[in-house]
């Protein structure tokens, strides 16, 4: 080992390094103190968010389940005002405060008659499966093709391809739903009418095609990348081995991603079952449930967008739709929730 | 032997990290105006201990320490003691240089642009004084608005030493500052090292002991967390009174 | 480079071909729109309405935007810069991460039960931008926080290092830094919501009024709401059509300008930070 001999006394400053004195014009403790003052500003931002986050569920939950409470009549003085006959009053008494257990046939009938003044029914079975119809349609054709493209362009695309197909897809999901919706009357529409010897094409299929659509770009978009956040020493590995891409692609690539792919059908079913314009607009608004895809459908989320602005507050019809509305809300939470499940990154 | 008091003093200081501990009981003295140099196998502590000395050690919120560390004789952890003026007289250099993504004199200017330093005159002023005393200004006195990144990584690491000195500081700290540097580039930087003792107090980590060796006045050996033996450089590297140093130096660990 | 299978090729003209047919599928309903559109626009000028349904998606961006940009990213800096992860923390990007799938019919009835109803702000253009801004809040906090993770940590060590406080090495370092990626996030954000109709729906859009077009407490037309009603409620379709498809190909325009704005953002951080 080196021993360099070293001085002992304290050594000479060499020239140059000496910087000239200086004091810091703002002092110090102003410095924390506006720290402290932006770092508090920025947590009650944050804070109003949470609580605001907080608030959508907790309005959403006591106003769904205000169904559960008896409503009190109408006042009689308002009804006679609007030059309502005795027996009239008498009907629109119970089709404006309805109908004790309206929750409870919520789920139990599958007729939606909110208007009918001798017997309004609340059933949303009906509706929910107008809008399974449509979504599982929309999903059925998403998830395989949506994979397919990520597959694609994660595995077999050019770049230059990619540097195409990225803007694309973006630019689909961008689109807003009532432009479907408008492409789906005007041209949807008429095409399959002429396709099935069809009245009108405003059904089921439509909406259901339409909402494929704006399913793609989700699931391409999270099966893309779970496709490549497979190592890339897997796929290697398999190749140097001798398998072809198609071998590899099934036997490696497919098997380590496959929970990332569900959860992109599953985000993408999401996204399907959350729309509303395009449904509302290409589906026909039967009171009936479809009996297939050829009949018009009255989606969930479409009944709350078309009823809602009409029906009298605090009235049976009301409460019914927010009831639709909660139910609406848990099924698209837990779909989230079963997808970000699947999205969790697991140990190797 | 120096009769001067230590410029900075760690007492029984341990220090733990979530349960598991990085130092164990170390006592040491800084002596001023000199080098002292950290050596030992990784994950030693010498890292840890050197970011303690400037308060750095904070920034992991599981970090929890016992004993006292003190500057000038004052304890840097107590309560009235603000942060910014602490780093302001104790400054670090990392392992990898990390130059704002600015330009190089906004670089330089950054701590005094934060201080709330305007006047334009003292700010070019002291950025040239710096870059003098990096010996970087030759280099780069034509270029200040350039960014920063388009410098070699010796260029970039001798622009984060001008960027801690243009505070002002009393004590230099560098963590293994040659560590991510080619061999040109390192020796420019150790010139630099020499240049700034005396008027600077350092300490530098490295893992590399002819680094040690060459640079330093002081050599402390760390190992698992504990201060083996500290002294003068001349006499660790020749008559450690250690076990532990002598297997350390003569290579048998680490 | 290959002796590709044949099994191989055939799978990649598969997959490339259903690819390409969505690219041009894409484009086709796009140009569609445009083209269908765009020679309409005079007689929607002409008949009215149009320019104020463009204001009115015009204010109603900008009212989301004043609401949802500063408290997004200021959610997004505390979750990004202040504190150690707590529970809290953890907490709030969970909710925020799974109430950005709601869709936006269930943000108008929240919008319709505590800004029309329980604001008392009525039907009108106030309570439907803050119910969009509260629709956009989530996805545009999460984009906004991925910009601030985005920067590299040696830049707030080092800042850090100099003794600037965590205030100062946000808005000196890292707000700068990721300014692009913060923008896109907003420019995103806005331009979904301003496609949106559920939301409006239910608070408060209409398909004409008389009156100040620009009350801020009063029912408004915004342009996604106009194509909508021209489609489904106008008496005659033959002239109804056409003038939806002006609105809508205004929208899209609209969409596009602030989508390819954002898009174009995003290009810009992925070659400026060295990708």
């Amino acid at each position: 080992m080196l021993s360099p001999e070293r001085s002992l006394a304290p050594p000479e400053p060499a020239e140059g390094v000496r910087l000239s004195p200086w004091r810091p014009p703002i002092a110090d403790a102003d410095r924390a103190r506006r720290d402290r003052v932006m770092r508090t500003i920025v947590t009650a931002g944050a804070s109003l968010v949470g609580l605001t986050l907080a608030a959508l569920l907790v309005v959403l939950t006591v106003k769904g389940l205000s169904a559960l409470w008896p409503i009190a009549p109408v006042d009689p003085a308002l009804l006679a005002e609007a030059g309502l006959t005795a027996e009239e009053s008498a009907r629109a008494q119970q089709a404006l405060s309805g109908w004790e257990g309206l929750s409870a046939g919520l789920l139990r009938s599958a007729r939606w008659a909110p208007q009918a003044l001798d017997t309004p029914s609340f059933g949303a079975l009906g509706l929910m499966g107008s809008t399974a119809l449509t979504t599982g349609l929309a999903a059925l054709i998403a998830a395989p093709l949506g994979v397919a493209v990520a597959i694609y362009l994660s595995a077999f695309a050019r770049p230059i391809e990619r540097a195409f197909a990225r803007p694309a897809i973006e630019l689909l999901a961008a689109l807003p739903s009532v432009l479907l919706g408008l492409i789906g009357v005007s041209v949807l529409g008429p095409a399959i009418a002429k396709l099935f010897g069809l009245p009108s094409g405003l059904v089921a299929l439509n909406g259901g095609l339409l909402l494929a659509l704006m399913a793609l770009p989700t699931v391409i978009a999270v099966a893309w990348e779970a496709l490549n956040a497979v190592p890339q020493t897997f796929t290697e590995a398999s190749l140097a081995l001798g398998a072809d891409r198609v071998t590899t692609l099934w036997r490696v690539t497919l098997p380590a991603s496959w929970r990332g792919l569900v959860a992109a059908s599953l985000l993408g079913l999401g996204r399907a079952l959350g729309e509303t314009m395009a449904v509302l607009m290409a589906c026909g608004n039967s009171e009936a449930p479809p009996s297939s895809l050829l009949s018009p459908a009255h989606a969930m989320t479409a009944t709350l967008a078309l009823e809602l602005p009409g029906a009298l507050r605090d009235s049976a019809h009301q409460r019914a739709l927010f009831a639709l509305g909660l139910l609406l809300l848990t099924i698209s939470l837990t779909n989230q929730l079963v997808a970000r499940r699947l999205l969790r990154p697991r140990a190797p | 032997m120096h009769d001067v008091a230590p410029k900075m003093e760690v007492q029984h200081l341990s220090v733990h990290y979530g349960g598991t501990p990085a130092l164990k009981d170390v006592s040491l003295g800084v002596i001023g105006g000199q080098v002292t140099a950290l050596i030992g196998p990784s994950g030693c502590g010498k890292s840890t201990l050197l970011r303690v000395l400037n308060r750095m050690s904070e920034l992991r919120p599981d970090a929890r320490h016992t004993g006292a560390v003190r500057l000038d004789g004052e304890d840097i952890f107590a309560p009235a003691v603000d942060v910014t003026a602490l780093r302001r007289r104790v400054g670090l250099v990392f392992a990898k240089p990390n130059p704002f993504k600015m330009s190089l004199y906004e670089n330089v200017a950054y701590g005094l642009r934060i201080a709330g330093e305007r006047a334009r005159s003292v700010l070019d002023g002291r950025v040239e004084e710096a870059l003098r005393a990096a010996a970087l200004w030759d280099e780069v006195a034509d270029r200040l608005n350039r960014s920063a990144l388009d410098l070699t990584p010796g260029q970039q690491q001798r622009l984060c030493i001008a960027r801690a000195l243009a505070v002002g500081p009393e004590v230099l700290l560098m963590d293994e500052p040659t560590s991510a540097l080619d061999p040109v580039a390192t020796a420019k930087v150790e010139e630099l090292v020499s240049a700034l003792r005396g008027r600077y107090t350092l300490v530098i980590v490295t893992h590399n002991m002819q680094q040690a060796s060459r640079l330093s006045d002081h050599t402390a050996l760390f190992v698992e967390g504990e201060l083996v033996e500290i002294g003068e450089t001349a006499r660790i590297f020749t008559r450690p009174r250690q076990r532990r140093t002598e297997d350390y130096i003569t290579g048998r660990f680490g | 480079m290959s002796h590709a299978s044949r099994r191989e090729r055939l799978l990649t003209g598969l997959l490339g071909g259903l690819t390409a047919a969505l690219v041009a599928l894409t484009v086709a309903l796009v140009l569609v729109i445009l083209a269908r559109g765009l020679p309409q626009l005079g007689a929607l000028l002409r008949q009215g309405g149009l320019g104020a349904a463009a204001l009115g998606t015009v204010g109603l961006t900008l009212i989301t935007a004043l609401v949802a940009a500063p408290f997004g990213v200021a959610t997004a800096i505390a979750l990004s810069e202040l504190g150690p992860p707590g529970r809290l923390a953890r907490g709030l990007r969970f909710a925020l991460g799974t109430l950005a799938g709601v869709p936006g019919v269930v943000w108008g009835l929240f919008g319709l039960v505590v800004f029309v109803q329980g604001l008392g702000l009525g039907p009108s253009l106030l309570a439907a931008g803050l119910t969009l801004g509260v629709f956009t809040l989530p996805s545009l906090t999460l984009a906004c926080e991925q910009a601030l993770r985005a920067v590299p940590d040696d830049e707030r060590e080092a800042a850090l290092a100099l003794g600037a406080t965590r205030w100062e090495v946000i808005s000196r370092n890292v707000l700068p830094r990721a300014a692009p990626g913060i923008l896109s996030g907003v420019a995103l954000g806005l331009s979904r919501a301003a496609g949106e109709t559920a939301p409006l729906l239910l608070t408060g859009a209409v398909y004409s009024i008389s009156g100040p077009v620009f009350g801020l407490q009063a029912p408004f037309m915004a342009l996604p709401h106009h194509v909508y009603t021209l489609v489904t409620q106008h008496p005659d379709p033959t002239v109804g059509e056409p003038l939806a498809y002006a609105a809508a190909a205004l929208l899209l325009l609209l969409s596009l300008l602030i989508g390819g704005l954002a898009a174009g953002l995003r290009a810009r951080l992925r070659l400026g930070e060295g990708l």
